[in-house]
């Protein structure tokens, strides 16, 4: 096979939303963790409960689910779809690039969050410092569980790759 | 006034590794390139890395120490050039890009800001704000179809 061809059953991931999570009702106590680990004082994550704001840069947090669970399954895996994609096309390793958000409603303590995730593009092989490898970009879509309303869109490029043997 | 041009003062702060791990477990990142140095190591990273969030909330909690009025995020554009490691002293900068009225009560900015070490740039990202422009204004306030962000206008970063 070309090595810059795209294998079918890579392909047939493009289309729909897929890996859809659900999170748990978003909480005070998780904003004010995230905000005392950022160091940001801004009062919308500190007030009461009833006019919080959850931190725009927290959106991503709500579509990754728990790493354990007490019935011995196997925890899932946030952004399965990225996962699916690394190693159907063999990159042990990547890292994000680059990453673009649009923001809508804002999240508040009690609102659960439905993300899914879409692929949208699988580039041609290239070589950079950490190895061989290609970028993929996937979008996440983030909206209310109970209504549907749009809370924001993500969109990350990462780089997949082999590490370099020099190196 | 927030116009074009206008030159956010720079901030500095020094990454810790407790930034960096608390970061991510905070943003349920459990990714062990945050946290486990060897895995990272193993990645050939210079040690655990900060996430993407961290360094959005970063630029972020910069943007709105800086305007003092309320401020909501719009869109961002992160573009990650080296990992951020423990014990690394960050220098934050930022400009305003542009501006525009969105009736009387708020403003559109766009800003590209960077943390930099060194001299190096090591985190560039375009946000659109929308900021305050009157006490009593609360862009968080603003209904569905009153929320209509312009684009990112994204530069070449």
């Amino acid at each position: 096979m070309d090595s810059a061809a795209i294998p079918d059953d890579v392909a047939a991931l493009f289309g729909d939303e897929r890996y859809v999570e659900f999170s748990d009702a978003v909480e005070a106590g998780a904003i004010r963790t995230f905000a005392a680990a950022v160091e940001d004082s801004n009062p919308a994550f500190w007030c009461a409960p009833e006019a919080m704001i959850a931190p725009p840069a927290l959106l991503s947090a709500w579509s990754r689910p728990l790493p354990w669970s007490p019935d011995g399954s196997a925890p899932k895996r946030g952004l399965e779809l990225h996962f699916k994609i690394k190693e159907r096309l063999g990159m042990p390793r990547a890292v994000v690039a680059s990453a673009e958000t649009e923001l809508h409603a804002p999240i508040r303590p009690g609102d659960r969050v439905k993300s899914g995730q879409k692929l949208l593009s699988i580039e041609v092989p290239t070589e950079t410092k950490l190895g061989a490898g290609r970028y993929w970009t996937i979008e996440i879509i983030y909206r209310c569980a109970a209504t549907g309303r749009l809370f924001g869109i993500e969109t990350l490029r990462f780089f997949g790759y082999r590490p370099s043997e020099a190196s | 006034m927030i116009a074009a041009g206008l030159i956010l003062p720079p901030q500095r702060r020094i990454a810790s590794a407790r930034h960096i791990i608390s970061g991510a477990i905070a943003s349920r990142d459990w990714q062990p390139q945050h946290h486990d140095d060897a895995h990272a190591r193993a990645m050939r990273l210079p040690g655990v890395i900060m996430n993407t969030p961290t360094q959005i909330a970063w630029f972020q909690a910069y943007v709105t120490d800086w305007s003092r009025a309320k401020a909501r995020a719009a869109r961002w554009r992160l573009n990650m050039k080296k990992p951020i490691v423990a014990e690394t002293e960050i220098t934050l900068e930022g400009s305003v890009a542009s501006a525009e009225p969105m009736g009387l009560d708020f403003l559109w900015v766009w800003l590209d800001c960077r943390m930099l070490s060194e001299a190096r740039e090591f985190s560039v990202a375009r946000m659109l704000f929308c900021i305050a422009r009157q006490d009593g204004a609360d862009p968080w306030a603003l209904t569905k179809d009153a929320w209509a962000p312009p684009p990112l206008q994204v530069p070449a970063i």
